[in-house]
Formats: C-alpha cells, sequence, structure tokens
C-alpha cells in the first residue's frame, strides 16, 4: 500500500472514530423523571403541506431545543411539566412562537405552520457589520441565502454560489478536475491587485486565492489551481453571507475592495440527536465543444463519462451546556478524461459550550484531505490534452492513439492537507455590553509533483517536480458593542473593535531529472538537482469604532470609521482610515404607508476600502538568481516608499420590498464605486536596468451598476406552489485616468486603456467576415470589456404533493469578450486540423480557396494570420441545474424522513454565435488571481455537464 | 441617558484613544527572506554576485530561455531556418519574416539590463572599493562584460539609448565596449592574466571594425593566439540559464530549428566541414515541432513541414557560446589585408585557417573572389554565436555586402527578401516611457 493510499485509509479510520465517540457522548442522554414531558410536533410552511426542514424549534428562555428534520418533523425530550413559549426560527421564514403545556410523562403535539418572510427585517446578519445587527438596520445591500433551503445537489461550494446573488459571478475554469472558479463581486475592482472576495468561515479569516499552480518555463505543468473555497463540504453550510462592494465592507478595511463572502457552518441544537446521512452518486459528462466533423475535437477514444460519488454522515443535539454538530464526508471522483480523479475526505466538529451565565463558547474545526490527480493539460510541451488537439502537428509528430497514449504515462497530483480551528467567546458583560474575541486558525498545504517517469517517450531520463506550498493565516477579532436605550424610541449601539490578520506563505520548489533507470523516483533519484524556496508573511492590523443609532425602531444611521496599518505599505505610508456611513428606513411602518403596498425598507450607504499590494511591491529588491552554483543578483522590483493600498469609495442607494402579502419580493441597489488611488503597473524604462514595472498609487476607476432580485410566489396552495425568480445586474467600469502609466498591456488581448473599461480587449478585428474575399482588418480595435458587463439570473421552483419539489436555476452572462488563445496559437502555427479550419483547407487544397470566407481566411490561412484577431464576445446562458426532490414513498426503519433527489447541471447551454469552437466559461491553467484578463487557454477543455442523484435519510 | 451624555462618555472614553495609539505603535515591519534590498549590493562580499549577475543578464540576452539575439537572429541572417514552432520559446513570426518592430523589440531591452548590470556594477564596485577596485579579482571579467554587452548591442540595434537617455547612433556602444576592453587590459596585464588580456585584445579588435580603425584591430589581432578561445558559459541549473540554441534542437521535443535550405547545410554536405556539422533524421524526414510553418512573406507561402536537419554544434544545454577566438581575429587580419588591397594575404589567412580545419582550400584569381570567401569564413567561424547579423550589416553598411563584392550564395543573400530589416529598433517599452524620446 503506497503512502497515497495509506492516507486515504487512515482518515476515514480517523473519521469513523470521532463519530462512534459523538455517538457515544449523545446517546448518554438523561433518563426520564417524573416532572418532565416531550413536545412533539411538525413544521409546515402556512396554508400548505410543504414541511420545513433544519428550522430551530426551542423554549423560550431556556436552551432547550430541536432541529425540525426534512420531514417538518421535531421532538424536545424531558421538558419541564407546565406551560412554555415554543419558538421556531428559520432563515426566509418568519419567526412563530406558539404556546405549549406538557404533562409529566405525556408528549404534547404541536402542529407550527410558519410563513415565507417577506423582508427578512429582523434577520441578524453579522457580515460587514461590527456586531450582530438586524437586517433592518443595515444601510447596504447584503445576499443571505441559507442552502438547506435550496433542492440542488452541488458538487462544490464555487457551484453552490452560481447563480445565487445578483453581482455575483461564478466563472468555471476548466473541464480538468478540482480546478478553482473566478468568483467576482461586483466585477473587476483592481487593474493589479487579486479582484477575488475576502473569504471568512464562522468569523475567522481563511484563504481565498487559488492555491498557486507551479507552472515554470520549461517545466509547465497541468497542476490545476485548486480551490481552498471548494476544501469545505457543501454539507456543513448553515447559510452565507455577502456583501458586496466597498460601502458594505468598509470595516473589513485594507483588503475588502473586492467583497466579502462569510459561510456560517451548522451548529449544535440541545435537544433530540439528529443523524443524518446522504450518499450522492452521479457521473460528469464532456457536451459538445467544437465543429463537426469532430464535435469532441479529437479526444473521443479517451472521452468517458467520470463516475462522482459523495457520502456525509453528520450528528447535531447536545444540551443546554454544550452543543455539537459534527460531520465527516468522503468524495470520490472521476474526470471525463484519462488520470482525473478526486479523493476527498473532510471531517468537522462544531461544538458550543455555556460555561458561565452570559459566556459562550463556540469552537468550530475542520480538517480536509484531498488528493488530486489531472491529465496531462495546459501549455506543455508533453501535454496530453495539447497533443490530441494538435494532431500530428503536436511533438510527436503523429495522431495515431497509441502514440497519444504515452502522454497519459505521466502524473499529475495534488495532495492538499487543510486545518482550520477557530474559537469565538461571546460574553455579555452586562445586558446591554457583550463582547466578542474570536481567534481563529487556517493551515494548507499543497504537495504538487510532476513526474515524467524513466523513459517517457518526450524525456526518456525522465523529470520530477515537486511544489510544496504551505499557506497559514491567524486571525484575531475583537468587538465590543455597548446598547443605550437613550429614549423609548431612541436606541444607540457603539462598538468598537480591532482585527489582526498574520498570512504565511512558503514554497519550497525542487527538480530533478536524469533518472538511472525505471523506478519510483524522488527528488534525490535524479542525477541533476535544483530547489528554490520563497517566503513570505504580511500583517494586516486595524482598529474600528462604529455607531448605530436607532429611532422608533425604523430610522437608523450608521457611522463607522476602520484605521489600518500594514508591513506592506511603503515606508513613507502611514495608517489608512476607511470612514463609512449609512442608513436604513423602513419607509413602510409609517402611518401614512399604504398597506396594500407591502412593506419597504430604504437604504443608502457610502464607504471606502481597500486593496493592498503585494509583500515586496513598495521595495527595491534585487533577486538572489543564481548563476550555475555560483550567487548572482538580478533587479527585481524597483521599489516605491509611498505605495500604499487602493482605496474604493463607493456609494449604494436601493431598497427592499414586498407586496402582495409577500409574494412579491424585491430588492433594488445602485451602486457607484471610485477607486482613486489604483496601483496600476508603471512601466519602467528598460535601458534604465530595473524592467518590471513599478505599482504606483497613480490610477483611477470607476464602477457603477444596479441589482435587481425579484421573487414571486405565483400559486400558493395547500397542493401545489410555484415559485419564480428572477435577477438583473450590471457592471460598468471605467479607467478615468492612467496618471502616470502609460497603456498597459495585462496579456490575452486585455489592456489597461484611459477612458475604457478596466481591462478591455484591443486587438485586430475582421471588417469583412463573411465576405469571400482576402480578410479586411483594422487593428488596435477596442472589443469591449472581459468581465461581463450584465447578468440575468431566473430560478423557478414548484412544491407539489407527495412532498415532491422541483426547481430550476439559470444565469445569462454577456457584454464581455475574451480571447481564443488556443485557436490563435493554432492559426500562428499553420495547424491545419484544426477543427473549423477542416473545411475550408479542403476547399484551398481542392484549388478552390477563392470560395472560402474572409474570416476562414484569417482563422486558418497562415498567409493571413494577424496576431489579436481571435477576440470573440462571450455571452452565454447556461441552466445551472434541474433538480427533483421527493420522499420516498416507502418507510425506512429508524429513519424520520427519507428524500431522493435528482439534478441536472449545466446540460443546457447556448453562447454567441461567433463561439463556434470552446466555449466562453473555459479558461486557461493559470490562475484566477494571477490571470486576470480570461482567455481560452491552450491544452483544457470546457468545464462537464453534471447529473446526480442523493438518498438523504434523517435519524 | 441623554445624547449628550453619551457623547461626553465616547470623548472621555480612554480606551478609544488607547486603541489608536496602540495601532499607531504596531510594528508591521516585516523582513522577509529572499528578495535583498539594494543597499546590500555595496557590501564588498557581495560583489562577486553582482558581477555573476551581470554575466547572467549577458547570457539571457545572447542565448538563454526564449527570444534572444543569437536564436532569433539566426533566423534573420539564415543560419538556420525556423522548422515551425513560435512563440514562448522560439521567435515569433515577425521576426521569421524579418519584421524587426518595436514591439517585437523585446530582446533589446534583455541586451540593455546586461549592458546596464555590467556598467553600474562597475559603478557600484568603484564606489565601494575605490582605488582598491583594480586589486578586485572580478575586476577584469566585469569590464569584459561592459565590452562584449556593448558589442552585442550595437551589432543588433539600429539606434540606442543608453540610461534613459535622448536617441543615440548604435555606434555609441562600440566606442563604450572599446573604453571597457581598454580598461580590462589594463588591470589584466597589470595582473598578468593572460586569458583575460587575450580576451580583452580580441574583444576590442572586433568593436575596432565596426569604428573602422583598421590599423588598430588588425594590432590587436595579431596579439591574440590563433588557437585562443573565450566564450560565455551556460549550465544546466535550470533551463533560465541554459543554452537555448541547444535546447531548440533537441532529439525530441522542440526541433524548432532546421539546416533544411540553408548555406551551413550545403558547406556541411559539399566538405564535411566540421564548424558546420548537422545530421538528418532519416525516421522523421520531416520537423516535427509544433504546426507547420506559416507564410514568411518570401514569396514562397505557406511552406509547411519542413525536414528536421539537426545542428550538431550546440549539442549540449550547458556547452558555452564563443566571444572571441584566434580564428576570428584571423579573419579581422584577413579582412583587414583584403581592404589594404592585399588579396592574395587575405587569401592565405582564409586558408592557413581552412588547412588549420581540415577542409578544401579556396582558391581565388580576383579580390572580389577573395571577399566571399573572406565573409563565408567568418560567418562559418561566426556560426550560432550571435554575430552574424551584426557582421552582415557591417558589410551591407560599407557596401560590401549584397551582389557584389563578394557575392553570397543565394540561400544566404538577405537580398532576396530586400527592404527587411537587419536591425532591432527601440524598444516599444523604452519609446513608451522614455521622456527623452520624441
Amino acid at each position: 500500500m503506497g503512502p497515497h493510499s495509506l492516507n486515504r485509509w487512515l482518515l476515514p479510520r480517523a473519521m469513523v472514530h470521532c463519530i462512534v465517540a459523538a455517538a457515544i457522548t449523545t446517546s448518554a442522554s438523561p433518563l426520564h423523571a417524573q416532572n418532565v414531558g416531550t413536545i412533539a410536533g411538525r413544521i409546515a410552511v402556512e396554508g400548505t403541506d410543504q414541511p420545513v426542514a433544519s428550522a430551530q424549534v426551542f423554549i423560550v428562555g431556556t436552551q432547550m431545543g430541536s432541529l425540525s428534520a426534512a420531514d417538518g418533523r421535531f421532538r424536545i425530550l424531558n421538558v419541564p411539566v407546565g406551560a412554555h413559549q415554543l419558538r421556531a426560527v428559520l432563515l426566509g421564514m418568519k419567526p412563530v412562537v406558539q404556546s405549549v403545556t406538557v404533562t409529566a410523562g405525556g408528549t404534547a403535539t404541536v402542529d407550527i405552520a410558519m410563513t415565507r418572510a417577506a423582508l427578512e427585517l429582523d434577520q441578524i446578519v453579522v457580515t460587514g457589520t461590527a456586531g450582530a445587527a438586524r437586517q433592518r438596520e443595515v444601510g447596504n445591500a447584503i445576499s443571505v441565502f441559507n442552502p438547506s433551503l435550496k433542492p440542488n445537489l452541488p458538487v462544490n461550494m464555487e457551484t453552490m454560489l452560481q447563480a445565487q446573488a445578483p453581482g455575483m459571478t461564478v466563472l468555471q475554469g476548466s473541464g480538468q478536475i478540482g480546478g478553482a472558479a473566478q468568483i467576482r463581486l461586483r466585477g473587476n475592482v483592481s487593474a493589479t491587485m487579486s479582484n477575488q472576495p475576502l473569504l471568512y468561515i464562522d468569523g475567522i479569516r481563511v484563504r481565498s486565492e487559488p492555491y498557486p499552480n507551479p507552472s515554470v518555463v520549461g517545466r509547465r505543468s497541468n497542476n490545476e489551481n485548486q480551490s481552498p473555497l471548494n476544501d469545505i463540504n457543501p454539507a456543513d453550510i448553515e447559510r452565507i453571507e455577502i456583501i458586496k462592494g466597498a460601502a458594505a465592507s468598509t470595516l473589513y478595511g485594507t483588503e475588502a475592495a473586492a467583497g466579502v463572502i462569510q459561510i456560517f457552518t451548522k451548529r449544535g441544537s440541545s435537544g433530540r440527536t439528529t443523524w443524518e446521512f446522504e450518499t450522492q452518486q452521479g457521473t460528469q459528462k464532456l457536451m459538445p465543444f467544437s465543429p463537426e466533423p469532430q464535435p469532441y475535437f479529437y479526444l473521443d477514444p479517451w472521452l468517458k463519462n467520470g463516475p462522482q460519488q459523495q457520502y456525509n454522515l453528520s450528528v447535531r443535539g447536545g444540551a443546554d451546556a454544550l452543543k455539537y454538530f459534527m460531520s465527516g464526508s468522503i468524495e470520490d471522483r472521476e474526470g471525463v478524461l484519462p488520470n482525473e480523479s478526486l479523493g476527498r475526505q473532510s471531517i468537522r466538529g462544531n461544538f458550543s459550550f455555556a460555561p458561565l451565565n452570559g459566556l459562550i463558547l463556540e469552537w468550530n474545526n475542520f480538517i480536509t484531505k484531498s488528493d488530486i490527480s489531472n491529465v496531462a493539460g495546459g501549455v506543455n510541451p508533453s501535454g496530453f490534452i495539447m497533443g490530441v488537439m494538435r494532431q500530428q502537428f503536436n511533438h510527436l509528430s503523429s495522431a495515431k492513439k497509441e502514440d497519444l497514449d504515452k502522454l497519459l504515462d505521466q502524473d499529475f497530483d495534488s495532495d492538499i492537507d487543510r486545518i482550520n480551528s477557530g474559537l469565538t467567546a461571546t460574553y455579555l458583560l452586562r445586558s446591554n455590553w457583550s463582547n466578542r474575541l474570536t481567534i481563529g486558525y487556517d493551515r494548507a498545504t499543497n504537495v504538487l509533483t510532476r513526474l515524467r517517469p524513466y523513459a517517457f517517450v518526450l524525456e526518456p531520463r525522465g523529470d520530477l517536480d515537486v511544489r510544496n506550498f504551505r499557506t497559514e493565516q491567524g486571525t484575531v477579532d475583537f468587538v465590543s458593542t455597548l446598547d443605550f436605550q437613550l429614549r423609548p424610541t431612541l436606541k444607540t449601539s457603539l462598538s468598537a473593535g480591532g482585527q489582526f490578520i498574520s498570512t504565511e506563505e512558503q514554497t519550497i520548489d525542487g527538480y530533478a531529472l536524469n533518472f538511472p533507470g525505471p523506478n519510483n523516483p524522488t527528488l534525490s533519484t535524479g542525477s541533476i538537482q535544483s530547489v528554490t524556496e520563497d517566503r513570505l508573511r504580511v500583517l494586516t492590523g486595524g482598529f474600528f469604532v462604529q455607531n448605530l443609532t436607532g429611532f422608533r425602531d425604523r430610522y437608523f444611521l450608521t457611522t463607522g470609521l476602520r484605521v489600518d496599518g500594514s508591513s506592506v505599505f511603503g515606508t513613507g505610508f502611514g495608517l489608512q482610515a476607511y470612514p463609512k456611513i449609512s442608513g436604513s428606513y423602513v419607509v413602510s411602518e409609517e402611518g401614512f404607508w399604504p398597506k396594500r403596498l407591502g412593506d419597504m425598507k430604504l437604504r443608502a450607504a457610502l464607504g471606502s476600502a481597500g486593496r493592498a499590494p503585494g509583500a515586496f511591491d513598495a521595495i527595491r529588491t534585487w533577486t538572489p538568481a543564481g548563476f550555475g552554483t555560483a550567487a548572482a543578483y538580478l533587479p527585481q522590483n524597483l521599489g516605491n516608499p509611498d505605495l500604499g493600498p487602493e482605496r474604493t469609495v463607493e456609494t449604494e442607494v436601493g431598497f427592499d420590498w414586498s407586496v402582495l402579502g409577500g409574494r412579491v419580493t424585491s430588492d433594488f441597489t445602485y451602486y457607484s464605486g471610485k477607486t482613486k488611488d489604483a496601483l496600476f503597473p508603471v512601466r519602467s524604462v528598460p535601458s534604465t536596468g530595473f524592467q518590471s514595472s513599478q505599482l504606483r498609487n497613480v490610477g483611477e476607476i470607476e464602477n457603477k451598476g444596479i441589482e435587481l432580485q425579484t421573487n414571486f410566489r405565483v400559486i400558493e396552495s395547500r397542493r401545489l406552489s410555484w415559485n419564480v425568480g428572477a435577477s438583473v445586474a450590471t457592471n460598468r467600469s471605467k479607467v478615468l485616468s492612467l496618471g502616470e502609466a502609460t497603456p498597459v498591456s495585462l496579456g490575452n488581448q486585455g489592456w489597461l486603456l484611459e477612458g475604457e473599461p478596466l481591462m478591455v480587449l484591443r486587438g485586430v478585428k475582421l471588417l469583412n467576415p463573411n465576405e469571400l474575399a482576402d480578410p479586411v482588418t483594422k487593428a488596435d480595435v477596442i472589443f469591449g470589456p472581459n468581465a461581463p458587463t450584465r447578468t440575468f439570473g431566473l430560478s423557478t421552483s414548484f412544491e407539489l404533493p407527495w412532498q415532491v419539489t422541483l426547481s430550476a436555476r439559470s444565469e445569462y452572462q454577456g457584454g464581455h469578450y475574451v480571447s481564443d488563445g488556443s485557436s490563435e496559437d493554432a492559426a500562428s502555427r499553420a495547424i491545419t486540423t484544426w477543427p473549423r479550419c477542416l473545411a475550408g483547407n479542403a476547399l484551398r487544397a481542392a484549388g478552390n480557396g477563392a470560395q472560402t470566407t474572409a474570416r476562414d481566411r484569417l482563422q486558418c490561412d497562415s498567409r493571413f494570420y494577424r496576431q489579436g484577431s481571435f477576440i470573440q464576445k462571450a455571452d452565454f446562458f447556461k441552466v445551472r441545474d434541474i433538480t427533483a426532490r421527493a420522499a420516498l414513498p416507502f418507510r425506512i426503519p429508524g429513519a424520520s424522513s427519507a428524500f431522493l433527489t435528482v439534478s441536472a447541471q449545466n446540460w443546457i447551454r447556448w453562447v454567441n454565435d461567433d463561439f463556434d469552437i470552446f466555449e466562453p466559461e473555459m479558461m486557461g491553467a493559470a490562475e484566477p488571481g494571477v490571470q486576470r484578463v480570461r482567455a481560452l487557454g491552450i491544452g483544457v477543455t470546457p468545464p462537464p455537464a453534471t447529473f446526480m442523484a442523493a438518498l438523504r435519510l434523517v435519524f | 441617558m441623554h445624547i449628550r451624555h453619551l457623547a461626553s462618555r465616547v470623548r472621555r472614553a480612554p480606551w478609544l484613544m488607547a486603541m489608536v495609539a496602540g495601532l499607531a505603535s504596531c510594528d508591521f515591519d516585516v523582513s522577509n527572506p529572499g528578495p535583498v534590498e539594494d543597499s546590500f549590493l555595496d557590501v564588498e562580499a557581495a560583489h562577486d554576485a553582482v558581477v555573476n549577475g551581470a554575466i547572467r543578464a549577458f547570457n539571457t540576452a545572447l542565448g538563454t530561455d526564449g527570444s534572444n539575439f543569437s536564436m532569433c537572429g539566426a533566423v534573420i541572417s539564415r543560419e538556420w531556418f525556423p522548422s515551425g514552432q513560435t512563440g514562448s520559446f522560439a521567435c515569433s513570426v515577425q521576426e521569421f519574416r524579418n519584421q524587426l518592430t518595436p514591439d517585437q523589440a523585446g530582446v533589446v531591452n534583455r541586451g540593455q539590463l546586461a549592458r546596464w548590470l555590467a556598467e553600474q556594477g562597475v559603478v557600484r564596485i568603484k564606489g565601494s572599493r575605490a582605488e582598491r577596485f583594480a586589486d578586485y579579482a572580478m575586476a577584469a571579467p566585469l569590464l569584459l562584460q561592459v565590452g562584449y554587452s556593448n558589442r552585442m548591442l550595437g551589432e543588433h540595434v539600429c539606434k540606442t539609448v543608453i540610461d534613459g537617455g535622448a536617441e543615440m547612433p548604435f555606434m555609441v556602444h562600440f566606442e563604450r565596449a572599446e573604453a571597457a576592453f581598454t580598461e580590462a587590459l589594463t588591470i589584466a596585464t597589470a595582473k598578468n592574466n593572460t586569458p583575460l588580456k587575450n580576451a580583452a585584445l580580441a574583444g576590442r579588435a572586433s568593436v575596432r571594425t565596426w569604428r573602422g580603425n583598421w590599423a588598430g584591430a588588425a594590432a590587436d589581432a595579431a596579439l591574440v593566439p590563433k588557437d585562443f578561445s573565450y566564450s560565455t558559459p551556460f549550465n544546466v541549473v535550470a533551463m533560465t540559464q541554459s543554452n537555448s540554441l541547444a535546447i531548440a534542437t533537441t532529439d525530441q521535443v522542440r526541433r524548432n530549428f532546421s539546416q533544411w535550405s540553408t548555406f551551413y547545410g550545403d558547406n556541411f554536405d559539399q566538405f564535411r566541414d566540421p564548424r558546420t556539422p548537422y545530421r538528418k533524421f532519416p525516421d522523421t524526414p520531416f520537423r516535427v515541432g509544433l504546426g507547420s510553418l506559416p507564410d514568411l512573406g518570401d514569396g514562397r507561402g505557406a511552406i509547411g513541414q519542413v525536414q528536421y536537419w539537426q545542428q550538431r554544434k550546440h549539442t549540449r544545454e550547458d556547452g558555452p557560446i564563443e566571444l572571441s577566438s584566434g580564428r576570428e581575429t584571423q579573419l579581422i587580419i584577413a579582412e583587414s589585408r583584403l581592404r589594404a588591397g592585399d588579396w592574395q594575404g587575405a587569401l592565405a589567412t582564409v586558408n592557413e585557417i581552412r588547412t588549420a580545419v581540415g577542409v578544401t582550400l579556396r582558391t581565388a584569381t580576383t579580390a572580389e573572389e577573395v571577399w566571399t570567401w573572406v565573409k563565408l569564413e567568418k560567418l562559418i567561424e561566426l556560426w550560432l554565436e550571435g554575430r552574424a547579423l551584426g557582421e552582415r550589416r557591417r558589410w551591407l553598411g560599407d557596401g560590401t555586402d549584397g551582389v557584389t563584392p563578394g557575392p553570397l550564395p543565394a540561400n544566404l543573400r538577405l537580398d532576396d527578401r530586400s527592404g527587411k530589416d537587419r536591425c532591432y529598433p527601440i524598444s516599444q517599452q523604452e519609446s513608451e516611457t522614455n521622456p527623452n524620446l520624441g
């Protein structure tokens, strides 16, 4: 048994031990006493028979309670005899309080009807606020969703987020397994820094950037950039809060201009212990992505349906003083090409203690281990995908299957170990003074290996690349809130706190080649070896104060200030202050508001946030590059002592509205942001030595748009509910000023140009595409932005008798352009077998070249090849999922509920007519954080479609 | 509680003030390992690494990792033929077509970096060591780097700039090179270091040919032993330090360039000249790089697949590239004699070299014929060393390239593609960032 398989074996055993321990703990429940009874019942949506799952049901004034199961049933044991108030709460539903009387040894039956919350004004949110706040008090838009209310079966966290919030785009990467998606909130806000939102899990900061890829020129590989987000098991998620833009994320300070996603995992609940088991089985399939007669781009002989399976087991329960949620998960997935697999095991333990009156400790932990293998793809001379796509023009000079099979004889493995732990202490010093301290630690190691073994067809001596990447983030976060009831109608909350984030990264990259013979090599096996190491540490800290004043519980004004320091700021740069002000007004609670107009909250916010430069950007540095075995220095970074973060100031206004008794809900936001100190790469004068660009705070960027989300419960009756949702989001960016920077190429035909969208694509435009003539082209034409400027989402769900739910979710993204780098590369090399060129080449070979269009000649006839002429519209529409869920028609012994779910994801697709090859979501195997300008990469396939079925049992 | 009471309380809140003071006093200084701050390079212990950095940068411009003068210059000067691979680790289609536009002049930036590192290295080390500079063991090698990096630029650029200054003629590089070679010669002579002394003499002789000082060039050349060789070393620690001429023409993966359709291939076929060795691949008669060769704009249309004839001069990825040699200086003497009207003497020098090499001797009855033999002999000697493009431009500049005097074989005639460029312009990045350029 090899080391990898040993680890695969040990971790599930550890998980089993953990769950067995939990079982022992939970089975030790108190015996019935003579003065206690039981409360049992079922929760359903009012006016329907639809069960409400995962609702917290608890006895007011105690910590006794339970969670409703998937069939809506709940049971609370050992309830003292007497009259009680029973309260049921669930995100998305209006809280319900109901009276119940318990008799000694008896069971009181309670049926609870919950209605869907229209505006959820009293829902508690914590992201972007100093402490917990009710939605009615928040002046900015905040998207909150509860995955358990949605029946779909996300393969991972990124697919769970797709089409869930207006203004959030989640673009998949490639068809290779495990590749990270690109997540954007309100488009790109920075030209040079990462636009990936900050990520928090249960209050602690975790890595949001994809794990790096060891792409080294000359040693290129295709270890996909794995996503840290996907280390989290979607089944563990309780709810997700998303804040977009600087006006909302001010309190997160220097790193938060791209927005914040905060994930809350499930917690324990007192009362009956609930076990949940879920198995998911399914398959992935690559959809056609190339013109006939090669719809799969010559990959057909190797394509397969990739089996998918996942098993989740969780338990939650507890008593007043200790509550727990524990879960374990095993995933086993295969890709659509050979050598593509993912094995992941994870365990989670969330514990809540109440050791003292007023003190609650919450300790959340998860550990995951992922073993991922990829086929040789990407820009790689030995690459399998590139080799197949280029047919006889590859490095083997062969299109024969038996020759191309030899390119599969190489390994690309990623082993990711992740541990995450956070402790939050919430202490109520007085009834009006709460304090919360969070300490968190997030650590991941990713060992990436690329092996071309001895006797490999294109490297007979063999070589091995091993990259050991480690990242650690520590969080210390404190907030103290004092509430004052100044007058009966006037209330204020003063909060102050601080946050300290420490980030460390280390990369050790080893390379060896020339093995002595066929063995299982290590780096030590190679006769030539080399190693490099990089380390960096970044410290960022800040404090904030915020005051929230509420009048008559419908007028709210929030003012706040965050002040930050960071080790990445230049020596001439001091602390950074980020102020904010926001207000909300529940206008529908005014006497003058006609009831027929429903509930409405108006809101407005003005705030700022930053994006810090890199660890070395401010300092003039030299690289100890080495020269053979000797030391050598080469210029690295010119340095800029005045370097600071870019600051985005944003205004947003909007409203939340519900009418027709809550059947129609809508929220709308208009935002406009300006980044005045945008970090732009100011190019150096090459003849003065330091040739790389230096970041300077010289640019000015504008970003504006709207977000609208509407939900309409068309039919709601006991036997049938029909719900329709729609969302619209736009995003327009513009580079207002380049400052001292000159027009900068960002790669992949993307440019920073004054007066144009951020990362605009510029290239060669074909003026006569359909004429039977030589191409007429125009150079330096502005096509448009690389990021989508408009997205539309459409969703619908039906709730039918017998607890059957049907749902569908789709989205359109458009207004943007991408460069087809793969086809351009092929054209520059006159690869005549490119599928889109087959017809034209046949005509040319027959002497009928005059019958080919200008487009065909430009793209397929090397005499007309023009660099930068492969830019095309990237609009697309996809049905993200179609899902059906139903309760099993028979009873499983011991199970309180059993549901079967089937879900088809990304099976229906529409792309722009220009897209005759590949598809817009396909991206090169480069770090999404680094590859700011998306392009269709070389040697990758589009993301596949997925079909999943799941059985979920609750005991 | 009234609002003013609250406000008063907040104003007096000592914890708020303490928080501000606390953050302001926070130490956010982080000393990250890895990159080295500039001031450290002034320390004498760091000087060897400064010199090595200059050599490495020179190698990068001359012959490693991507577009470089020896690899892509060889395409333009027809020392080898492109066989398909474009883009990374090769040369651009534009370079294949001899379209040396500013956006294709990134290699010039590499050359400028090599020059700047060597020249600034001298300034930095002189600043630290003052009068002890000449005692420094790496002083002469660093000055040689100044000389050779300026020669490399001078041979390849049309116009130039120095350290962000105004546009200057390319000849300024030869001026700077000669000054550096002279200073290196002084130091090497004082230290009695014969190899470095000969390298300085050979380098100075080569740049004096550009400056029209044929007497001075011949005088320097005469002092260089005929078997002398001075090379820049490559290694296989990383591909970025390896000889790209070897990598680009490996047996397996690359096969980027072929000797098919070149004078050098013909020379080997005709004379079995060991200076231009190549071999055909019988099992793979056509090149097997990435794709087929696009239209080179030379009237032949898309060439398609090219037979892979593998050069065998640079067969090791850690093999050196020669910068100066005794044979090159002998050919400087030959050209000097030819220019002085002594074509018989020039022919004798050529044949002396060919005798040493073991190939058939040349015969001639006119100076024009000898011009051809001298040029061909020099192109053979400098084959795949990043020099041919410059030499041919020099001959073009003084009217000795082209059809007469000394016509070259058809497969060496750059005039077949008349109007095409023979030197790199100032780079686009330099033009767009240098405020002293109009």
